[in-house]
C-alpha cells in the first residue's frame, strides 16, 4: 500500500453548491496542500474525508481501507486539526486531555508533554482564554500525540501570526521525517505552508482544477507579459485568462510551446506561483460565466 | 463509545455537585412540612434534568463540540448510544443521590414518611420523568440542533405545570380508581416499563437521524 | 557543505540546490565519501519539500556526483575532479569564442567588450 488517500469520483451536491467527481491520491510520507479560494469547498471535503459530512456518491480510501466500512479502525491513525477550537472552553488542557487520550490505544503521553512544553501551553489556564495561535498549537498537541499516520489540517495559518507559522512548519517537517506520516493541509492563503508541500490539489468551484507534484506546476505555468497591441482573438486561446493595462498585459498559460510560436521573443515569461495561478483560474472561470 | 459516557460525566461533575446540594438544602427546607418523601424525587428528577441534562447537551452543542467528537475514533452509532446511555445514568445517579440524600435526612431531627415504597415511587419518578424528556428532546437536538432545543426545555415546566391540574381533574380521579385495583408497585413497574420503551424508541429514531445527517 | 536557497532566483528550487553541491564537488570543497544529509533532513534544514530534494539528489545521482546506497544514505562519489575541471574549462572556452564572433559581427571594439564585461561583472556582485 502507497496511498495515505485516495479519493475517487467524490461527489456532494448542495442546492447552492456541489463538489463534483473529486478524485486525487496522496502518497505516503508526503505533505499536501489543497489549495483554493474561500468557498471552494476544501472545508467540505476534509470533512467528507472523516465521515463528518456524508457524500452522495464516490469511494474513499485511507490507508488502504474503504472508509464506508472501516471507519473508527481509521480514525485511530489519523490526528485532525481544526480552522477553529471546537474544544470544551470551560476545561483546561488538561482536563481536556483525560477525555480525548483515552479514546486513543498508542495515546504517547510523553509526546503529549513534549508538545506542551515546546509551545510553552499553561496546563491549567481554561481553554477559552487562549490566543488563536495558542489554541491551534494545542490541536497540534493533541493531533500529534497518539502516533497518527495521517495529520489532517483544516486552514491551520489562517489568522496566525508569522513566528506561530513558522514554527508549525518546523514541526510538520519534524513529523514527516518518519517516512510513515503523511499530511494533508487545506489553506486559502498560499504562503509560507506551500513552501513544504510536495503535492498541490487545487479546488475551484467543486472541482480540482488539478492534483500535481508542487515543482513540476511551477514548471508547467507561466505569467505571460507583453504589450497588449500583440493580443488578437487567435493568439488568446492559450491562456487561461488575460489582464489587460494600458502599459501592457499579463496572462496565464500553460501552454509554453504555442506562446513562443504566436508571440516568439516578444513577450517575457516569468514562472507562475501558486497564487498567480488561483487568481487568474478564478477570473478565468467568471469569463467563462 | 464508554469514553464518550466518560467524557459527559467529566463534564457533569460541577453540575452534579451543584445537584447534590441543592437537594440536601431543598429536603432540609421541606420534608418538615409533613410530605410524603416520594413527592421530592419529582421535584429531584425535574433538578437534575436542568442541571445535568441540559447542561451536558448544550455544552455539546454550543461549542460545536460534534464536530470535534466525530474527528474521534467513534461511529456515528457510538455517538447517539453514548448519550442515550449518559442520560439514562443521569436519571439513576439523581434518584440514587436524592435516596441517600433523604437517607442522611432520616438522621435528622425531622419528620417526614418514607418507606421502601417511597424509594421505588422516587425510582419511577426519576427515571421515568428525565427519560421520556429525554426522548423527546434528544431526537430533535441530533435533527435541528440546539435552536430547536432551547424551546424544549420549557417541555419539563409544561409537564409539571400541567400535572399538577391534572391532579385536580376529574379524568385523574377516574384514572386513580380505575388503577386502585393493582397494587401501586404494579403501576409504578408499568410506568417505569413504558418509559424505558419509549426511550429505546427515541433512540432508534436518533441513530436514524444520524446515521444520514451532514454536521 | 554549504546551501543557499534564493525565492528570488528564477532557477527552480532542486536545481539550485544540485548546482550548489555540484559546484562544491567540483572545488574540492567537498570529498568523496562525505556522506549527505538524508533528503527528508536535507528537506527540513531547507524548508523545502521532499521531492525537490528528492530531485536534487537523483539529478546528481544520474550526472554521477552522488552515490545512493539502500539504507545507508547518499554519498559523494568519487570524482576525477580533474576531467571536470577540464570539461568545464573547455565550455568556458567555447563560450568566450562564442562571444568574440557576436563582438565581431556587432563590430564592438575589444575595449568596449571588456568594459561590458566589468560592467556585467559589477552588476552580477
Amino acid at each position: 500500500m502507497t496511498h495515505v488517500l485516495e479519493l475517487k469520483n467524490v461527489s456532494k451536491r448542495y442546492e447552492d453548491f456541489s463538489l463534483d467527481n473529486i478524485s486525487f491520491i496522496l502518497p505516503k510520507g508526503f505533505i499536501m496542500g489543497l489549495i483554493g479560494v474561500n468557498g471552494a469547498g476544501k472545508s467540505t471535503l476534509l470533512k467528507i474525508m472523516m465521515d463528518i459530512v456524508k457524500r452522495d456518491d464516490g469511494e474513499i480510501y485511507i490507508f488502504g481501507k474503504d472508509t464506508r466500512k472501516q471507519m473508527v479502525e481509521i480514525k485511530q491513525d489519523i490526528g485532525f486539526v481544526f480552522d477553529d477550537s471546537h474544544y470544551y472552553g470551560h476545561l483546561n488542557c488538561d482536563q481536556m486531555k483525560q477525555i480525548i487520550a483515552p479514546f486513543y490505544h498508542n495515546w504517547d503521553e510523553e509526546t503529549y508533554q513534549s508538545y506542551m512544553k515546546r509551545f510553552g501551553l499553561p496546563t491549567n489556564k481554561k481553554l477559552r482564554t487562549f490566543s488563536k495561535g495558542m489554541k491551534m498549537q494545542y490541536n497540534i498537541a493533541v493531533a500529534l500525540s497518539h502516533q497518527a499516520k495521517l495529520i489532517m489540517m483544516d486552514e491551520p495559518t489562517a489568522g496566525l501570526d508569522p513566528i506561530v507559522r513558522r514554527d508549525l512548519l518546523h514541526v510538520l517537517q519534524e513529523v514527516v521525517m518518519n517516512e510513515e506520516v503523511s499530511v494533508l493541509f487545506s489553506t486559502h492563503v498560499t504562503t509560507d505552508l506551500e513552501k513544504i508541500a510536495d503535492y498541490i490539489t487545487y479546488i475551484h468551484d467543486g472541482n480540482v482544477n488539478f492534483s500535481e507534484e508542487k515543482d513540476l506546476i511551477s514548471e508547467t505555468y507561466f505569467i505571460v507579459k507583453g504589450d497588449t497591441a500583440l493580443l488578437n482573438e487567435q493568439n488568446s486561446a492559450p491562456f487561461v485568462h488575460i489582464e489587460k493595462s494600458r502599459l501592457g498585459f499579463q496572462g496565464l498559460s500553460k501552454d509554453k510551446a504555442e506562446i513562443r510560436l504566436q508571440f516568439g521573443d516578444e513577450v517575457v515569461l516569468e514562472p507562475a506561483n501558486l497564487e498567480d495561478i488561483m487568481y487568474f483560474t478564478s477570473q478565468g472561470h467568471k469569463d467563462l460565466n | 463509545m464508554m469514553q464518550l459516557v466518560r467524557k459527559d460525566f467529566i463534564l457533569i461533575t460541577k453540575s452534579y455537585l451543584l445537584f447534590i446540594a441543592c437537594m440536601l438544602f431543598i429536603s432540609v427546607l421541606c420534608l418538615n412540612l409533613d410530605v410524603d418523601a416520594g413527592g421530592i424525587y419529582i421535584f429531584s428528577a425535574l433538578l437534575a434534568f436542568f442541571i445535568m441534562g441540559i447542561g451536558n447537551l448544550v455544552s455539546d452543542h454550543e461549542q460545536d463540540a460534534a464536530y470535534f467528537l466525530l474527528t474521534l475514533p467513534v461511529s456515528r452509532n457510538g455517538f447517539v448510544l453514548s448519550k442515550y446511555m449518559s442520560g439514562l445514568i443521569v436519571a439513576i445517579l439523581s434518584w440514587f443521590t436524592t435516596s441517600l440524600v433523604l437517607l442522611i435526612c432520616l438522621l435528622l431531627p425531622i419528620s417526614f414518611r418514607f418507606t421502601g415504597l417511597s424509594i421505588f415511587l422516587g425510582l419511577s419518578w426519576s427515571v421515568g420523568i428525565i427519560v421520556i424528556v429525554l426522548s423527546i428532546i434528544l431526537p430533535v437536538y441530533y435533527a435541528f440542533g440546539n435552536k430547536a432545543i432551547r424551546w424544549l426545555i420549557i417541555i419539563p415546566l409544561l409537564l409539571a405545570s400541567f400535572s399538577s391540574q391534572f391532579v385536580h381533574s376529574s379524568l385523574f380521579a377516574s384514572i386513580v380508581s380505575g388503577l386502585s385495583h393493582y397494587s401501586t408497585e404494579y403501576v409504578l413497574s408499568v410506568f417505569l416499563i413504558i418509559s424505558l420503551v419509549i426511550y429505546a424508541l427515541s433512540c432508534i429514531i436518533s441513530l436514524v437521524v444520524v446515521s444520514i445527517k451532514d454536521f | 557543505m554549504k546551501i543557499i536557497i534564493s525565492n528570488t532566483n528564477s532557477s527552480p528550487i532542486y536545481e539550485q540546490i544540485a548546482s550548489q553541491i555540484r559546484n562544491q564537488v567540483i572545488n574540492g570543497k567537498i570529498e568523496s565519501g562525505y556522506s549527505l544529509p538524508s533528503i527528508r533532513a536535507l528537506a527540513k534544514e531547507l524548508q523545502v519539500s521532499v521531492i525537490t530534494t528528492k530531485r536534487a539528489y537523483d539529478t546528481l545521482e544520474q550526472e554521477g556526483f552522488i552515490n545512493t546506497v539502500a539504507g545507508k544514505g547518499s554519498f559523494i562519489a568519487t570524482q576525477d575532479t580533474q576531467l571536470i575541471k577540464e570539461r568545464k574549462l573547455n565550455k568556458l572556452e567555447t563560450t568566450i569564442i562564442e562571444v568574440l564572433q557576436m563582438a565581431e559581427e556587432l563590430e564592438m571594439p575589444k575595449e568596449e567588450l571588456f568594459g561590458l564585461i566589468n560592467f556585467l561583472n559589477e552588476e552580477e556582485k
